[in-house]
């Protein structure tokens, strides 16, 4: 009977928790865009297409099924506010959830000076990050969606383009 | 028209009171005609004024009746309204239940997450309606990430194949070592 109930905690909760951490990085983002000196981009997975298909087939269709936004936030590095980089408050903020344990990082990549860092929540109903730090600009891009192996292999191979 | 033999006899029955409502009726309808000799145009105001007062009587009957249709007419009308309510009723919940789904549908569509094909660029806090410049930014974010996925990929790529030369040149050094231990061996004899 524990065990039933420890499971339906965990079947019920950690969804929920993911979600709402999916909300809440929205929110973040959505705080952000209002800024001045900062670029947000938010695309439907119509506007998508995985690399090396020419046509839309049944399994790119079903890759991009999952996908329900793209989100990118483009700030300036030079872009200040109170006297603080504003890349650094958005970093900051993003950063108390993602350090969470709803999240893993799977991916860090320092290239002299540019740094590439990839995050999944660990429910597949959740979303997909990319911080990526230029010494000019700091990127945000969001997948949001079902992210399970198929769309992970997608992002790492570079797959997921614009259309 | 009675002759005036009648009319006088009438006239004394009626003031003896002995006349019926219909002989009555008739020394009236004689008082209406101008031809009346001279004795008898005494009761002409008299029994004229029993006509007018009549007839008055008549039209406000007929009056009173104009006004009692119309009340039916009117109550005819009120209870065909009250007939039809329902249908009203039932109209105005149709078109309730109508307006309900189509400002739930609004409410779908503004509160729902966006679906189809839909793009969105702001810069500095401001909507900016272009599409290209839009999937121009987008295109360059997702390139850069590709670009430095891209170099991760090499790197690993030549990591696999350093574990490779690695799994290979442990299967040399095992057969060094068994080398080796044969020279030792035979050394030792």
């Amino acid at each position: 009977m524990k065990r039933l109930l420890i499971l339906m905690f965990v079947a019920i909760i950690l969804p929920a928790a993911a979600l709402g951490q999916t909300k809440q990085i929205n929110e973040i983002l959505d705080k952000y865009e209002k800024k001045k000196s900062v670029e947000s981009i938010v695309i439907s997975p119509s506007l998508l297409q995985i690399a090396g298909t020419s046509d839309v087939n049944a399994s790119t269709k079903e890759l991009l099924s999952k996908i329900k936004e793209l989100r990118i936030i483009n700030i300036k590095t030079s872009a200040m506010e109170s006297g603080v980089p504003l890349w650094t408050s958005l970093k900051g903020e993003l950063e108390k959830h993602t350090s969470s344990d709803l999240f893993t990082r799977i991916v860090r990549i320092q290239d002299g000076e540019e740094l590439l860092e990839m995050f999944i929540t660990k429910n597949t109903e959740g979303a997909l990050l990319f911080y990526t730090t230029t010494p000019k600009e700091f990127s945000v891009i969001s997948i949001f969606g079902s992210i399970d192996k198929t769309v992970i292999n997608a992002a790492m191979s570079g797959g997921i383009k614009i259309k | 028209m009675a002759t005036i033999e009648k009319v006088r006899d009438l006239l004394e029955r009626y003031f003896n009171a002995e006349t019926t409502l219909n002989e009555e009726q008739i020394i009236r309808d004689y008082f209406k005609n101008d031809s009346i000799p001279d004795d008898l145009l005494i009761y002409k105001p008299l029994f004229n004024c029993f006509s007018e007062e009549i007839e008055r009587l008549d039209l406000s009957g007929e009056k009173l009746d104009h006004n009692s249709e119309k009340l039916d007419h009117t109550v005819e009308e009120v209870s065909r309204k009250r007939e039809g309510s329902p249908f009203v009723r039932r109209v105005s919940f149709k078109w309730m239940s109508l307006a309900a789904a189509a400002s739930l549908a609004i409410f779908t569509y503004l509160i729902m997450p966006q679906k189809g094909d839909s793009l969105r660029l702001v810069i500095d806090g401001v909507n900016v309606n272009n599409k290209t410049l839009a999937l121009g930014k987008a295109d360059d974010q997702m390139n850069q990430i590709n670009s430095m996925l891209g170099r991760y990929r090499k790197s690993s790529e030549q990591l696999e194949s350093m574990s490779k030369m690695g799994d290979a040149l442990s299967s040399l050094n095992s057969i060094s070592r068994v080398m080796t231990q044969k020279e030792e061996s035979n050394r030792l004899d």
